[in-house]
């Protein structure tokens, strides 16, 4: 099971890189490796069935659509910390921290990719001991769910991948916080809810309550719960602002 | 025991209090404080700045760590200014210290990306085609083409690799140039200053394939074409630290403290400093919480307020009473003593005519070269006219009389001017055309004509006949409603054209208020010496009648004597920003170093001309006519006086010719002839024709377009939905039916073309509006991925734009881009293009001898036949231009020969260059193969070093030659002003160390030192550089026949013209039964939106209610039943958008503002009327053209690139506005949502 599982990763790393010639031509391949494997024959399925959905359609089609997708759709980035520090300051820094925790591994990155892309970070697991490589699954579980969530809705192949690799994450992932998240993608996908994605609540100067309008307060309330938990809406990193 | 031995000496206990008991010792552990230390710690932190329209030009500090950005501060190492001045940082904003979150943004571009249908025909064409025959066979079958022009922003991009998507583009631009001409490849970046080589990268390229550079001030409606009119200068304008120097600061029609927040703090400070503060706006503008006083006048009627204010400071100041600096300063640096030689007019009365020059005098003494440009005055000692020095005529001869030195410029004698001829009892009777009566709103009657006496002199003219003459003070005296008879002068009270209550009238400002400020203004100037300013902007300049505005403005600031003025003077800031060293910069982004000249297009004529929008034209030039107006006829149509402009050499045409220029150029070199006299006579005979004459005809198209640096379709492009039409054949929402007008000069067809461009390439870091409809989209790099060199007119620094780190995914710089473009270029074009002869077409520019081309206007010689035009006189100027299409990219990486023979030139100077190139070629040796004796390209840090190498402002040597250059002309030694500064070099090492001063140079009106701040026209009132207009003085006067049938031979009041956008049947067609209201449009710019962060980031969606918002007044509000937040449409003939409204107290009723530029790309629903996805602010115009900008070959009045030419004016539009039913957001689901929540 522990080589399934970095299996899993590495394939998965593969599949959710944009589709090219060579991906094309690997694709019985890939899915001979997937049957090998020792993952559940249900996992097994899903994947050969988003790797024939790639290969089998014609190849400028499978790019157009993984551009549309994760090119073109913010809340399907597959840049983690998008999900987590969107346009913010904080996102340089988190992405060091992660490109540190990569070299403290032994591992430099190459080519033209940030520490936080999805495939990067799951080919970085797939090198890890299994327990690391669960850590490291089960650490950004929440993300995957949402990802998962939002393909789903969409009805594309590529949620296969997300629903495999949140199975074998080790953890369920917090209901609350993608919860919070895909009411977002609700409202992201529903453009008739801008409001609600914009709004903000409006200062009262309540001398009752002893300060100014809620603004102090329950910015960073909201910001702490969402970062412990390693999630904040970019919206909401926004009136959270800076520490 | 001894007391010395009781206590310690030299210690005493280390725990405990201090200070009192304030301070206290403790000893826990501080390790905690180093997680905050360590916060600001990295590997480097770099300079750099943000690059393409942020005029702010502030250094920053780029923080790096593992090779990521993390993010930036504000550099703080300005040198600084004189004691007694305030410094000038802190500069900065909110928006460049958020735009390190743009690197790793979801909105970044990172790979090449082309439209999929685009993608698959390439390839399949390619299996069995080379390069340039796959592009073409796509070309040659009209379905295919048209197959993908529909799909332009429809989505469908893959990802492709640089060496696909630069065979692809070179393989189209060779193509093009083959088949139809290098002048159909074109390109559009704006405002080069803020990263010069970044523009420079797309325009060498160009300009090495003959391509076409469009412009992009005047298109923006950004240039106002009232400095080259009184200034003949483009904009040179003090520098921000200016304003602490003032005493009394009118801000008018623009925004400082939000649009030019990293000076706004130097406002703070003068009005600290005690300065006196009036702001004009119609709104409740921000910049307003500044003001002592805040007057509103009606939006678009700002010039009556300021003909007001100039009605009394002409009365107070100059005839109730002398001031004897203003006198002074008219009699020297203004127009004001020239003779207007009168005409007559209708009742034997007069009107004025043009300025008398040296030519039409008998007497031997003014038979001079180029007489015709030498204007006279009145001379007050000898009682006759008289050549004053410095006029236009003087500029282009040997010398030394072009100064202003008082002196008679025939017998050297000191010349004292007469301002009036009052006290001489001869007068005549002058009309004036009054145009307060029509337009849309604005109006005060009054009659159409209004008779003055003036008094006058009798000259006899060379032809025997004797003719009146009043000095141009008399004129405007009388224009402004006034007279040498003090009885004839109106009541301030009296409803009379020119006075403060007929501004009220107008305006709504109370008339106690127009002249209080005038009297404030101008005492202010009188008691300083000229230091009172004008702050002015966009909300004045966007209108049709703008020029008409700013001189009504700079008349105020002239007469006070404000202009050349520490603290005084204009200070425009839109758009203009100064590139200091542009003698360096010119030749490397125009190709000059292998030879031109370069095809440089105005930009509003050729998108009126390409987007069709002329189609839709509902103006004429007659009805704008003068009452006074000559009987000459003129051309029909807007266009039409585009096209004769054209023919006439005053505008640049793109493309040129309806034939193949390299074809042409072929003929004429196997001719035999000369070969320019064979283009001049294949055009005289109609063999060869003028592409403008026929722009919908398919050889006339633009067929490629580079957009760079730019977005053109989404913040720019007025009459957005015609390019979508026309240009790009794509989705629109054109609702306008063609006008019945028909060109006189060009060639109708009955089917207007659609999708005109084969070829789209946009060049960004974003997925902008217009990436979106292009065919090609390129990543470049961000403002911290390369080498550039960024300067402003803000401040007198320049600084680098560095690259932090590398161009992130597959970006690369803008200079690496075009190399690529070059080479694929070069590798594809053997076989079809090689060494050809092209034959360029350049207008009469301005600042060389070509400027003095018609100095009574010019006659159009297609219409008269009566002679034969003369190439750089009567019509344009034939240039054959050898170019290599095999060496493209080793010349776009080596600098050429050119400036070794012919030296480096600006602004009409001209001096020797050698020592740099040789200079250059020892430090930036080439690696080109063909060229390996030359000086490199390649890097775009060779380029910027080349540029401070040449460059006066960089380079001392350099700059003691241009001044030599100048002292020369003007026969009075500048040397001076060199500041010391000879041998002094700025190189790029020096400025990443710290911002650097540039140094003086006699390209600009101005010296900077840190003594003092820099304000433009320095050098003309304290040096006697004249200006480089007719009279080579401030012109209030103009005499162009053109401006004269106009009626702006001065500044005079013309309310908002009429569109015709919203007529009565469209609003009550497009009724879904909530009110409509029709309302002005204004489009100003946006907070935080189009420089250095964009309106579809998250945070800009999130300060902006998350997409398009128009701000509507409460009034308005109640009218149409829309409470805030309401979904609106705003709809008219050109197009139609969907927006939020903003309901606000801070709006005037009667306008809609929508602050530019919200992005298609970010929450734009669909329209209720047409039923498809609704467009953006430009959805709703369409540029109109004044002919009067259209002038050339006339002095002052010549063109130049982004100098003069008409510009993209939109803020006389009107919408009709309506709540909406129902928002569609074509998001499948089908459902429409109420708009009442």
């Amino acid at each position: 099971m522990p080589q399934s599982l970095s299996f899993l990763c590495q394939i998965s790393a593969i599949l959710l890189r944009y589709p090219d010639d060579v991906l094309m031509q690997e694709g019985k391949a890939l899915e001979a490796a997937v049957m090998q494997s020792g993952l559940d024959d249900a996992v097994k399925d899903v994947l050969c069935s988003l790797c024939q959905s790639i290969t089998q359609c014609p190849l400028l089609d499978a790019q157009s659509q993984y551009v549309q997708l994760f090119d073109m759709s913010p809340s399907l980035s597959l840049y983690l910390f998008q999900h987590v520090h969107g346009d913010s300051r904080l996102r340089g820094q988190a992405m060091v921290d992660l490109l540190e925790e990569y070299r403290g591994a032994g591992l430099d990155m190459q080519g033209n990719e940030l520490p936080d892309f999805l495939p990067a970070y799951l080919e970085y697991a797939s090198l890890c001991p299994a327990e690391k490589t669960q850590a490291l699954l089960t650490e950004v579980v929440d993300i995957l769910s949402v990802l998962e969530e939002r393909l789903r809705s969409r009805t594309s192949a590529y949620a296969s991948v997300f629903t495999a690799l949140r199975a074998v994450s080790g953890r369920v992932p917090d209901e609350e916080i993608v919860e919070a998240h895909l009411r977002d993608t609700a409202v992201m996908d529903d453009p008739s809810l801008l409001d609600a994605r914009y709004e903000e609540k409006p200062v009262t100067f309540d001398h009752a309550s002893g300060q100014a309008g809620c603004q102090t307060g329950c910015g960073s309330g909201r910001r702490s719960a969402d970062q412990s938990a390693g999630h904040a809406t970019p919206a909401n990193e926004m009136t959270g602002g800076e520490p | 025991m001894s007391q010395l031995i009781d206590r310690l000496l030299f210690f005493k206990k280390y725990q405990g209090k201090f200070a009192d008991g304030h301070g206290v010792n403790t000893d826990e552990s501080r390790a905690w404080e180093d997680a905050y230390r360590s916060r600001w710690e990295s590997e480097k932190i770099v300079r750099s700045t943000h690059g393409v329209n942020c005029t702010g030009s502030c250094s920053w500090k780029i923080y790096v760590k593992s090779g990521l950005v993390t993010w930036e501060t504000q550099q703080t190492d300005y040198p600084r200014t004189r004691p007694d001045m305030p410094n000038h940082e802190p500069r900065g904003c909110p928006r460049g210290a958020s735009y390190s979150w743009y690197l790793y943004s979801s909105n970044r571009i990172r790979y090449p990306l082309v439209r999929k249908q685009l993608v698959a025909l390439w390839r399949e064409k390619r299996r069995t085609l080379d390069a340039v025959s796959a592009w073409k066979a796509i070309q040659d079958d009209p379905e295919t083409r048209r197959g993908y022009q529909k799909q332009r922003g429809l989505g469908g991009f893959v990802r492709v690799s640089w060496d696909e998507a630069n065979e692809l583009i070179a393989a189209a631009n060779i193509h093009t140039i083959r088949k139809w001409g290098p002048d159909r490849v074109v390109g559009f970046s704006p405002i080069p200053a803020m990263s010069m080589l970044s523009y420079a990268a797309g325009t060498r390229y160009l300009s090495l394939l003959g391509g076409t550079c469009l412009s992009f001030y005047d298109w923006y409606c950004d240039l106002p074409p009232a400095s080259p009119q009184t200034f003949g200068d483009q904009t040179d304008v003090p520098e921000s630290l200016d304003w602490y120097n003032s005493g009394y600061l009118l801000v008018w029609g623009s925004n400082v403290s939000m649009t030019r927040t990293p000076d706004a703090h130097f406002y703070t400070e003068a009005r600290y400093r005690g300065a006196k503060s009036v702001v004009i706006a119609p709104d409740y503008v921000e910049v307003a919480k500044f003001a002592d006083l805040w007057l509103h006048p009606r939006q678009g009627t700002d010039s009556a307020l300021a003909l007001g204010m100039a009605h009394v400071i002409l009365r107070e100041f100059y005839l109730e009473r002398q001031v004897p600096y203003f006198q002074e300063y008219a009699a020297r640096y203004t127009d004001l003593p020239f003779l207007v030689m009168l005409e007559p007019a209708q009742d034997g009365a007069s009107k004025p005519g043009r300025l008398l020059r040296a030519s039409d005098l008998a007497e031997a003494r003014y038979q001079t070269t180029e007489a015709d440009w030498k204007p006279l005055v009145w001379d007050a000692g000898q009682n006759c006219p008289a050549m004053p020095r410095g006029s236009a005529g003087f500029r282009w001869e040997k010398g030394g009389r072009w100064n202003l030195e008082p002196f008679d410029a025939v017998t050297g004698e000191p010349l004292t001017p007469a301002l009036s001829l009052a006290g001489n009892t001869e007068q005549a009777t002058v009309l004036f055309p009054y145009f307060g009566n029509e337009g849309r709103f604005g109006l005060n009657e009054a009659a159409p004509v209004k008779a003055s006496t003036v008094p006058v002199r009798s000259v006899t003219l060379r032809t025997g006949e004797t003719v009146r003459c009043a000095t141009v003070f008399d004129l405007m005296v009388a224009h402004y409603g006034l007279s040498a008879n003090p009885e004839e002068w109106p009541d301030y009270n009296a409803n009379v054209p020119g006075t403060p209550a007929w501004q009220e009238h107008i305006t709504g400002v109370p008339r106690d208020r127009c002249i209080a400020v005038a009297r404030g203004f101008a005492r202010n100037a009188e008691a300083t010496q000229g230091r009172s300013m004008v702050i002015l902007g966009a909300g004045l300049n966007h209108w049709y009648n703008m020029d008409m505005t700013y001189r009504a403005i700079l008349n105020m600031l002239i007469l006070c004597g404000c202009i050349g003025q520490n603290g005084g003077g204009w200070a425009h800031y839109v758009g203009q920003e100064k590139l200091r060293p542009s003698a360096g910069w010119g030749p490397v982004a125009f190709a000059g170093d292998w030879g031109g000249p370069p095809r440089r297009m105005n930009g509003t004529s050729f998108f009126y001309a390409h987007t069709d929008q002329w189609r839709y034209e509902q103006m004429t030039p007659q009805a704008q006519l003068s009452p006074l107006a000559s009987s000459v006829a003129w051309p029909r149509t807007v266009l039409d006086c585009n096209i004769q402009a054209e023919r006439m050499g005053w505008l640049p045409s793109a493309p040129q010719l309806t034939t193949n220029p390299l074809d042409v150029g072929k003929a004429a070199r196997a001719s035999g002839q000369d070969p320019v006299a064979y283009v001049k006579e294949a055009l005289f005979s109609g063999k060869v024709k003028l592409a403008c004459e026929d722009p919908d005809a398919p050889e006339n198209w633009p067929r490629n377009m580079f957009v760079w640096r730019s977005n053109l379709l989404g913040a720019s492009g007025k009459g957005h939905e015609y390019f979508m039409k026309h240009l790009l054949g794509a989705p629109n929402n054109v609702m306008n039916e063609e006008s019945e007008q028909r060109p006189a000069f060009a060639k109708w067809h009955e089917q207007a073309p659609e999708g005109k461009l084969d070829l789209l390439i946009t060049i960004d870091f974003r997925m902008s509006t217009t990436a979106m409809f292009s065919d090609v989209v390129l990543p470049t790099a961000t403002w911290y991925e390369k080498s550039d060199l960024n300067t402003s007119d803000m401040h007198t620094f320049i600084h680098p734009l560095q690259a932090a780190v590398n161009p992130a995914w597959e970006a690369r710089t803008d200079w690496s881009i075009f190399r690529g473009l070059a080479e694929a270029f070069q590798r594809l074009a053997p076989g079809t293009l090689g060494e050809e002869t092209d034959v360029v077409f350049s207008p009469l520019q301005k600042d060389t001898p070509a400027e003095l081309a018609q100095p009574y206007g010019g006659t159009d010689w297609q219409t008269d036949k009566s002679f034969a035009p003369e190439p750089g006189k009567t019509m344009p100027q034939i240039t054959l231009v050898s170019r290599r299409y095999d060496e493209v990219y080793d010349r776009y990486i080596t600098l050429g020969p050119v400036l070794e023979n012919k030296g480096n030139a600006d602004h009409g100077l001209n001096w020797d260059t050698v020592a740099e190139i040789t200079e250059l070629k020892q430090t930036h040796p080439s690696v080109s193969g063909k060229y390996p004796e030359r000086s490199s390209l390649f890097q775009d840090t060779d380029a910027v070093e080349t540029v401070l190498m040449l460059a006066p402002e960089t380079n001392g040597d350099v700059s003691a030659r241009s001044w030599k250059a100048l002292s020369e002309k003007t026969g009075r030694d500048l040397s001076h002003r060199l500041g010391g500064r000879e041998g002094d070099r700025i190189t790029f090492a020096d400025i990443i160390t710290q911002p650097r001063q540039v140094i003086n140079s006699p390209v600009w009106s101005g010296v900077s030192s840190t003594q003092e701040a820099y304000t433009a026209n320095w050098l003309n009132v304290h040096e006697y550089v004249p200006w480089r207009t007719l009279t080579g003085r401030l012109q209030f006067y103009q005499d162009h026949p053109w401006l004269r049938d106009f009626g702006e031979t001065f500044a005079t009041y013309k309310p908002p013209v009429e569109t015709y956008s919203t007529p009565d049947a469209l609003g009550a067609e497009h009724c879904n039964g909530n009110p409509v209201i029709s309302l002005n449009f204004l489009t100003p710019h946006q907070k935080w939106g189009i420089h250095s962060t964009y309106a579809e980031n998250l945070i800009m969606l999130t300060l902006g209610r998350g997409g398009p918002v128009v701000w509507i007044s409460e009034e308005d509000a109640a009218r149409l039943h829309v409470a805030d937040n309401d979904w609106v449409e705003a709809f008219n003939r050109n197009g139609t958008l969907v927006a939020r409204a903003v309901v606000s107290q801070r709006i005037p009723a009667g306008a809609a503002f929508m602050y530019h530029a919200a992005e298609r790309t970010a929450n734009v629903p669909g329209s209720e009327i047409t039923g498809k996805r609704a467009g953006i602010h430009n959805s709703v115009t369409r540029v109109v053209m004044k002919p009067t900008h259209m002038v050339g070959g006339y002095a002052h009045l010549s063109w130049s690139f982004n100098y003069y030419g008409p510009v993209g004016s939109n803020r006389d539009e009107f919408i009709f506005l309506r709540k909406m039913n129902k928002v569609n957001w074509f998001d499948g689901t089908d459902k429409g949502q109420e708009t009442s929540v």
